[in-house]
């Protein structure tokens, strides 16, 4: 190595100049030859196939999941109070603060205690009820974006006059919510960007919304303080969402956390829970105009919502999309395979005069056979063979590349891998081609002299 | 009855209803060598051609190695065209992805062994030395000269010690010494006992060797 290096070896663009030839030489010999041609095609079916047998299960997947996710079977049914809370209702429940005194409209703000859940959730067709609480939090933001933000109010209100020494704090949206309700479906708009999504019973951990790490900055693995109870809290963020909740119910900025871990922050005893928000999941679709009926009697101050239709149509378009991938596929075996079959007889007439000889030399029908059959087989062989391999090495890049980066964390999606059966399909269909083709092209040979096949085609 | 190499007995053929040739009858012995003369067109390849199992005659018919080729099916055919036939043909037909050598045991490749298929490449390298082309075994027909590829052809009609030889204008269009080769190897061949059947225009050479001269002449309704 020292000596070709001494020698300057490889030469400048040696590498490249090597390589165009050898592209250069590989195409002309495909472009030239028929059998080359063949398999390439046979290539690109088992591509085809391979590509996507990994591509619908993706789609199909998609759908089944976010069939969970939303319970599609049954639906779901969201209960908002109507506003966020700020941190001091929840003063109320602190005994030694404001033993039995209630100074605020509690229940116009935080509607649902576990009485209304109780009772809601023995109602008929009622399968689940999720509490969430969406509040809002304190974050004071970094000094160097403290002159920022002042120069902004400056900007903003031009006639106040605005101290440098002024420490500006930002609302945040602090919302609870059950960990088992993404479990459980009824999270459908949760998209994980980035980590993962909260853990039950986990503590001190928070998913943040996309617009807290576009406007502030953090990230997975980072903390972000917060201001709760006049204390600063560091809460380890472990994911980045691009939604949870529904548009009329999500705060923009938010810090997601587990409900009791912020139960436990806000020294709330969970006996004393009151919630502002219910997801509601639901047994049988028939019966959620009825349940949707009785809850907007029972809860009036409430805003009730059946979220049925969104997912539906989600669950509809992912299917139709598995559909669509299976039928384009379909669609081009059928495309490739008669491709196959053309040019493997447009070969086989090619080479009548290479046939001819063999005839004239003194091969019999049987050798003939054998041979135009095995050159058939092999083709189609090496080409399945080659175009799986190909596509089983590509399968887990595809299935990378195929999904949305933002669905990624949400949607669980396993690597995929061509299935077992794959490659004794794919083999099957080579076969297939190359026998059906072998057969037409002896069929044609079979009924002429030597010398008509010596002629030129 | 006298063993025959090749027998034809008032063979025509005609072309689009038109007759290239007509009544043709013709008797070769074993040892002996045929060369069928006459100007281009005239139907020398035809005949040959004939008599080579590779077209048919529309009238007449055609004994070689004391098979009646007419009644033959196909793998009949086959048969008689490996253990009795050898055909090299005016425009040599060389598989272009083949060495000399492969082109050479091409007829060998579907009937024999391993084993065997070894002598027979032994065989194909005697030929290529005995024809002049031993330093071209390796070489495939388009790094061959004209007079190479005929050659090449030769050999590969040689390969399975055909009786009959049936050579197509194997000397034209070739240089003296490519010439002068192929016909001492005829003669060789000759001289072995087997039969020659070959088209020639006016190769002396291969006139000299011939006991039978064959001239068609152009057919007059």
């Amino acid at each position: 190595m020292l000596v070709l290096h001494s020698l300057n070896f490889p030469p400048p663009f040696f590498i490249e100049v090597f390589g165009l030839g050898m592209l250069s030489f590989a195409l002309k010999r495909i472009f030239r030859s028929y059998r080359a041609w063949t398999f390439l095609l046979i290539l690109m079916i088992g591509v085809a196939t391979a590509s996507f047998e990994v591509l619908t299960p993706i789609a199909g997947s998609m759908s089944s999941q976010l069939e969970s996710y939303t319970k599609f079977a049954t639906g779901f049914v969201t209960m908002w109070g109507g506003s966020t809370v700020g941190v001091s209702y929840f003063n109320p429940f602190h005994p030694q603060d404001f033993p039995g005194h209630y100074p605020l409209n509690i229940t116009k703000a935080l509607p649902f205690n576990e009485d209304n859940i109780v009772k809601i959730s023995s109602m008929e067709g009622v399968k689940a009820v999720y509490r969430v609480v969406i509040m809002s939090a304190a974050y004071i933001p970094p000094e160097e974006e403290q002159e920022r933000l002042l120069e902004e109010r400056r900007k903003m209100f031009p006639n106040l006059p605005i101290s440098d020494n002024l420490t500006l704090m930002v609302d945040m949206g602090l919302v609870g919510v059950e960990a088992e309700a993404a479990q459980a479906g009824p999270l459908p708009y949760a998209n994980i960007e980035k980590g993962r999504f909260l853990r039950a019973r986990e503590t001190d951990t928070v998913v943040v919304s996309n617009l807290i790490e576009k406007n502030w900055g953090f990230t997975v693995g980072e903390e972000i303080p917060l201001i709760i109870l006049k204390e600063e809290r560091k809460l380890k963020i472990v994911g980045v969402y691009s939604g949870l909740l529904p548009t009329a119910m999500d705060p923009g900025d938010t810090v997601v956390m587990d409900l009791d871990a912020l139960f436990r922050l806000l020294d709330v005893a969970p006996s004393e829970g009151r919630y502002n928000a219910l997801l509601i999941g639901l047994r049988e679709p028939s019966l959620a105009q009825s349940i949707v009926g009785a809850l907007r009697r029972g809860y009036p101050q409430a805003q009730v919502h059946y979220q049925y239709g969104l997912a539906k149509t989600s669950i509809e378009l992912l299917s139709s999309t598995a559909n669509t991938y299976d039928l384009t596929r379909n669609l081009l075996l059928v495309v490739s395979a008669t491709m196959i079959v053309l040019v493997r007889l447009i070969d086989l007439l090619r080479h009548r005069r290479e046939l001819g000889l063999y005839v004239a030399i003194g091969w019999r029908e049987r050798d003939l056979l054998k041979y135009m059959l095995w050159q058939s087989v092999i083709i189609g062989l090496m080409g399945a063979t080659v175009g799986i391999l190909f596509t089983v090495a590509m399968g887990g890049y595809l299935s990378e590349a195929l999904i949305p980066e933002r669905l990624k964390y949400t949607l669980i999606i396993p690597r995929q891998v061509p299935d077992p059966h794959l490659l004794p399909f794919a083999l099957l269909i080579a076969l297939a081609l190359s026998t059906l083709t072998f057969a037409a092209g002896y069929l044609h040979f079979r009924r002429l002299t030597p010398l008509k096949m010596l002629e030129e085609a | 009855m006298e063993s025959l190499a090749v027998v034809l007995k008032g063979v025509g053929r005609t072309f689009k209803n038109l007759p290239i040739f007509k009544s043709i009858d013709l008797t070769v012995k074993w040892g002996e060598a045929v060369a069928i003369v006459g100007p281009s067109g005239i139907g020398k390849t035809t005949l040959l051609r004939i008599i080579g199992t590779l077209d048919n005659p529309t009238e007449g018919k055609v004994r070689v190695c004391e098979s009646d080729v007419n009644t033959l099916d196909t793998r009949e055919l086959a048969e008689l065209r490996w253990n009795c036939l050898g055909f090299s043909f005016q425009e040599p037909v060389l598989l272009p992805g083949l060495t000399a050598l492969d082109n050479i045991l091409l007829p060998c490749i579907p009937r024999v062994g391993p084993a065997e298929l070894r002598q027979f490449k032994e065989r194909a390298m005697m030929l290529l030395e005995a024809l002049g082309l031993k330093d071209r075994i390796g070489f495939k027909p388009h790094q061959l000269s004209v007079g190479q590829r005929k050659r090449v052809d030769l050999a590969r009609a040689l390969i399975n010690s055909p009786k009959v030889l049936i050579a197509d204008e194997p000397t034209t269009n070739l240089d003296e010494e490519s010439a002068q080769i192929i016909a001492e190897m005829l003669k060789k061949r000759l001289e072995e006992g087997f039969a020659i059947i070959l088209a020639t225009h006016r190769d002396q050479n291969l006139l000299s060797m011939a006991s039978i001269k064959l001239e068609l002449l152009k057919y007059q309704s």
